[in-house]
């Protein structure tokens, strides 16, 4: 067992005992007739707060002493199943039956829910990633699709020009042209499916047989160039998921504080 | 395929994920424009470089990963020889993620300006929507009126208030002041904030307590709000025990017969006695008559902790209506006199001419009565009733004021007398006439005969005494006269003496008016307090924070086919007969706590031996209420009314 991973349990290990020593906590109040939901609450705002400057965090990269993002993804996932714990403790109940705590549940659960996927793309996308054997930069996706584009036009070009036959400049406009315009096969690739692959091979092999030696060599050209454009595309497909889950995410978390602050000062006006 | 040196300046671009702006070649999947958009959102790169101006002429500064300096340079005027035309840059998704987070966080301040702030009756906003934004849950069914009176504000003091009494709530405790407003409508025997609304003693250190405690709201129309678990209860108490079966105490000795009752109904002699054939015989009454169990004369439909007894009519009066009727109350009593007072002519000029009246000019004054006063008039008038020598003129005026204005006199020396009660209740139904030929016959020294027996009861005079015969269980005069007799004192050692007097004959069990003593307790609460008698029949309130229904453990036995008269398993089989009990005796002392009850106590085994773990419910709630003396103020009765 790594460091990393004796590191990862331990800090679930942690939040595990804060937890129970809280739901002790909160038993012992309540049965000495006070009031549970104030310390729980405050310790879900606290809680709260400190997920949400995982996003500031971001912003200040520039700063050294401020811990790796890993360890602060790490703490922010604990945190985030951690802080669903304490909203059952502080509620004691999944669903609340007023008006604007309805809302503030539903915006808590929304949040929740958005982390857990965006927690689950964290621990599957990147794995599937590295099973491409390839690093690309995301913002440079556009570039190295419009290059393979580029080259996959001058091989079907050599071909045409050396052969004097049209038939892979053919089957490239009615076919290939499409795949390598932009990225495709997203939903396929967003679910893992090897779709894209089998429709290269299927072009390839509808080709093959109306080539000759030469012009199949340059089939081999396009399909490896298609293939390499089948991982940028996977690429784009998973990083895009990776930071598009925050489009939902970060957002509800804007709402989730805002009115949580609402319910801290309602709560601290009529019932504290 | 992995880019080498992907970072190395001279290799590639130089990426700003940060930048609000993407190129728009690179969105639409062509090559991207070197420098990328410039921050105002227009395109960076029209010309490939910057020329620079170095030595008198312009030289092209193109970077190395676009290919170096171009050839044909930077015209004269120093602008860039590779132009190209400008792409439309596009929003980043950064961009659009911190542009959704702030319109998400300005829908909820719109709404939340909408519920709180929106709301008037031009509005269409209802109240019920404005309050959305602050309810935090549904009140429960008997909270529910709230919100269409005074809404938040019945409970919450700082709802509707301007904006900085609003947040000065903040840092005020709102248990107080929910607790204030809790007591608007909840009424308790004792201090609403001290536990158990008891007094303790001032050692004992008893937190205050505020109702949000126990009772929190806001958790749904049927939500249980006054529940509380045993642990809880064990927080304050002392000793601290799990479950009843094994750590609660053992009961006290008295339990559950605390308090005297308020009917001196002694079961043993009637069940042993009084209900026996032989004794049945002798009042003429066949032995079916006597009660056949319990539930006889206790109803025991939808009754909780006291089952009470049918009432006077259902099952006393067949034995004891006689007994009321057969004691009559003296009021007054011709008295013995030396000499006449009152003028014979004055007599005949109030009364008219009587034939049976003596020669007024014989010689020897014998008095028709040789009676003292009565016990009555002795107090009321304060008098030695056996010296005639004192209370001749005193008697005979007022038998002189009775001739001249019937019962006025009466009422007068009532009156004069300190009575503190109406005393035109005392003489309900004298009349005035009747009064007057009395004392018209007295002074002439006759006896007075009465026209005709009284079929029903009433005030009537009867030769020497002026008479009261109660009509009935509950007569309300001799009520009044006994409710007098309890309260009469007086100034000097004289006068206390003969109120005790008074109070001997009126209250006495064997020859009192009425027969009321008989059966209804004379009760003193306090030490040094006044006494009283229990007229009605009372809750066993003494123990009021116990809760018990005889109802559902009733239920328990009929359905097994026992019946209620079962000795072992009926009602008998908690409520065991003393037949040891000083039970008369402990109403002597009108102290109600020294009371020897006609059963024996009840243990705490009797109830453990269902009440138990794995077996029926045995938890604190089951048969303890917290609060004492619960009921409702006058707002709310009224508006039950």
């Amino acid at each position: 067992m790594n460091s990393i991973r004796m590191y990862h349990i331990l800090i679930w290990l942690i939040a595990g005992i804060i937890f129970g020593l809280l739901a002790i906590k909160d038993q012992s109040i309540h049965a000495r007739l006070g009031n549970p939901s104030e310390l729980t609450g405050y310790c879900l705002l606290v809680t709260i707060v400190f997920l949400a400057f995982f996003n500031i965090r971001k912003r200040l990269s520039m700063l050294p002493m401020i811990g790796k993002a890993s360890t602060w993804f790490m703490l922010h996932t604990v945190g985030g199943f951690f802080v669903l714990a304490v909203y059952w403790l502080h509620t004691k109940t999944i669903w609340p039956t007023g008006m604007y705590e309805k809302s503030l549940a539903i915006l808590f659960y929304l949040t929740v829910t958005s982390g857990i996927i965006g927690y689950l793309i964290q621990q599957i996308y990147p794995k599937l990633l590295t099973q491409t054997g390839v690093e690309v930069i995301f913002e440079r996706i556009p570039l190295r699709i419009s290059k393979l584009r580029q080259k996959a036009e001058e091989t079907m070009l050599k071909c045409c020009n050396k052969s004097g036959v049209e038939t892979l400049g053919k089957h490239y406009l009615d076919t290939l042209q499409w795949f390598f315009a932009e990225p495709r096969f997203t939903f396929q690739h967003l679910i893992g499916s090897q779709r894209s692959q089998q429709w290269i091979q299927h072009q390839d092999n509808a080709v093959r047989r109306y080539l000759n030696i030469d012009e199949q060599k340059y089939l081999n050209e396009l399909s490896q160039l298609a293939y390499q454009k089948n991982i940028i595309d996977i690429h784009y497909t998973l990083q895009g998921a990776m930071k598009c889950w925050l489009l939902i995410h970060i957002p509800l978390t804007s709402a989730l504080m805002l009115l949580s602050f609402w319910h801290f000062l309602v709560v601290n006006v009529y019932a504290l | 395929m992995t880019e080498k040196n992907h970072s190395d300046f001279d290799q590639s671009a130089y990426e700003r994920p940060s930048n609000k702006y993407i190129c728009g070649r690179a969105a639409e999947w062509g090559v991207p424009c070197r420098a990328g958009p410039n921050f105002d959102g227009t395109c960076g790169c029209v010309a490939e470089c910057e020329p620079f101006f170095v030595n008198g002429r312009w030289e092209c500064r193109r970077p190395q990963v676009d290919g170096g300096p171009c050839k044909n340079g930077p015209s004269p005027e120093g602008i860039c020889g590779c132009t190209q035309s400008p792409c439309v840059p596009r929003r980043t998704m950064r961009w659009y993620r911190g542009r959704l987070s702030i319109i998400a966080a300005g829908i909820i301040v719109a709404l939340l300006a909408a519920f709180t702030h929106l709301s008037n009756e031009k509005n269409i906003f209802s109240d019920g929507f404005r309050i959305g934004a602050l309810d935090a849950g549904e009140l429960t069914d008997g909270h529910t009126g709230f919100f269409e009176t005074l809404e938040c504000k019945t409970c919450h003091t700082a709802h509707e208030s301007k904006l900085t009494t609003w947040l000065m709530a903040v840092i005020t405790d709102s248990d107080v002041a929910i607790t204030k407003a809790c007591v608007n409508c909840h009424l308790f025997e004792g201090e609403a904030t001290s536990p158990h609304n008891a007094v303790f003693p001032a050692d004992k250190n008893i937190i205050k307590t505020e109702c949000t405690i126990c009772h929190n709201e806001h958790k749904g129309v049927s939500a249980d709000i006054s529940s509380l678990s045993d642990e809880q209860c064990a927080s304050c108490h002392e000793k601290k025990f799990t479950n009843f079966s094994t750590g609660h105490s053992d009961f006290s000795e008295e339990f559950p017969y605390f308090r005297r009752t308020a009917i001196n109904f002694d079961h043993t002699t009637h069940l042993t006695k009084y209900f026996q054939d032989e004794r049945m015989k002798k009042d003429k009454r066949k032995p079916e008559d006597a009660p056949a169990e319990c539930i006889t004369c206790h109803q025991n439909e939808s009754e909780e902790r006291n089952i009470k007894p049918l009432g006077y009519e259902k099952i006393c009066a067949t034995c004891h209506t006689n007994q009321i009727l057969k004691r009559k109350l003296v009021f007054l009593r011709l008295p013995e006199f030396n000499e006449p007072d009152i003028d014979r002519e004055v007599a005949i000029e109030l009364c008219g001419p009587n034939e049976d009246a003596e020669d007024e000019n014989a010689e020897d004054y014998e008095s028709v009565s040789v009676d003292e006063m009565s016990v009555i008039t002795s107090y009321l008038m304060g008098l030695t009733p056996d010296d005639p020598e004192k209370y001749s003129k005193a008697f005979q005026n007022l038998m002189l004021g009775m001739m001249e204005d019937g019962i006025s006199p009466l009422i007068e020396m009532l009156e004069e007398n300190g009575v503190r009660l109406n005393a035109n209740q005392l003489l309900t139904g004298l009349n005035p006439e009747a009064a007057k030929r009395m004392a018209c016959a007295w002074a002439m020294n006759l006896e007075y005969e009465l026209p005709a027996s009284p079929a029903f009861g009433g005030w009537y005079g009867d030769l020497l005494e002026f008479i009261y015969q109660p009509n009935g269980h509950a007569d309300i005069v001799i009520k009044r006269w006994l409710d007098f007799a309890v309260i009469a004192g007086g100034d000097n050692e004289e006068m206390i003496e003969r109120a005790e007097v008074m109070r001997e004959y009126l209250l006495s069990k064997k020859d009192g008016p009425g027969a009321c003593v008989k059966c209804h307790a004379i009760t003193r609460d306090k030490k040094e307090g006044k006494l009283r008698i229990e007229w009605q029949y009372h809750q066993n309130e003494n123990s009021s924070y116990q809760s018990f229904s005889h109802q559902r453990h009733l239920r328990l036995v009929d359905p097994q086919g026992v019946k209620l008269s079962d000795p072992n398993q009926g009602c008998a089989k908690c409520h065991k007969l003393n037949a040891d009990a000083a039970y008369d005796s402990s109403f002597e002392d009108y102290n109600p706590m020294t009371y020897s009850s006609n059963f024996i106590s009840i243990e705490k085994k009797t109830c453990s031996q269902c009440h138990a773990k794995g077996r029926i419910r045995e938890d604190c709630q089951l048969c303890h209420n917290y609060h004492k003396g619960f009921d409702f103020t006058d707002r709310v009765t009224r508006n039950k009314n």
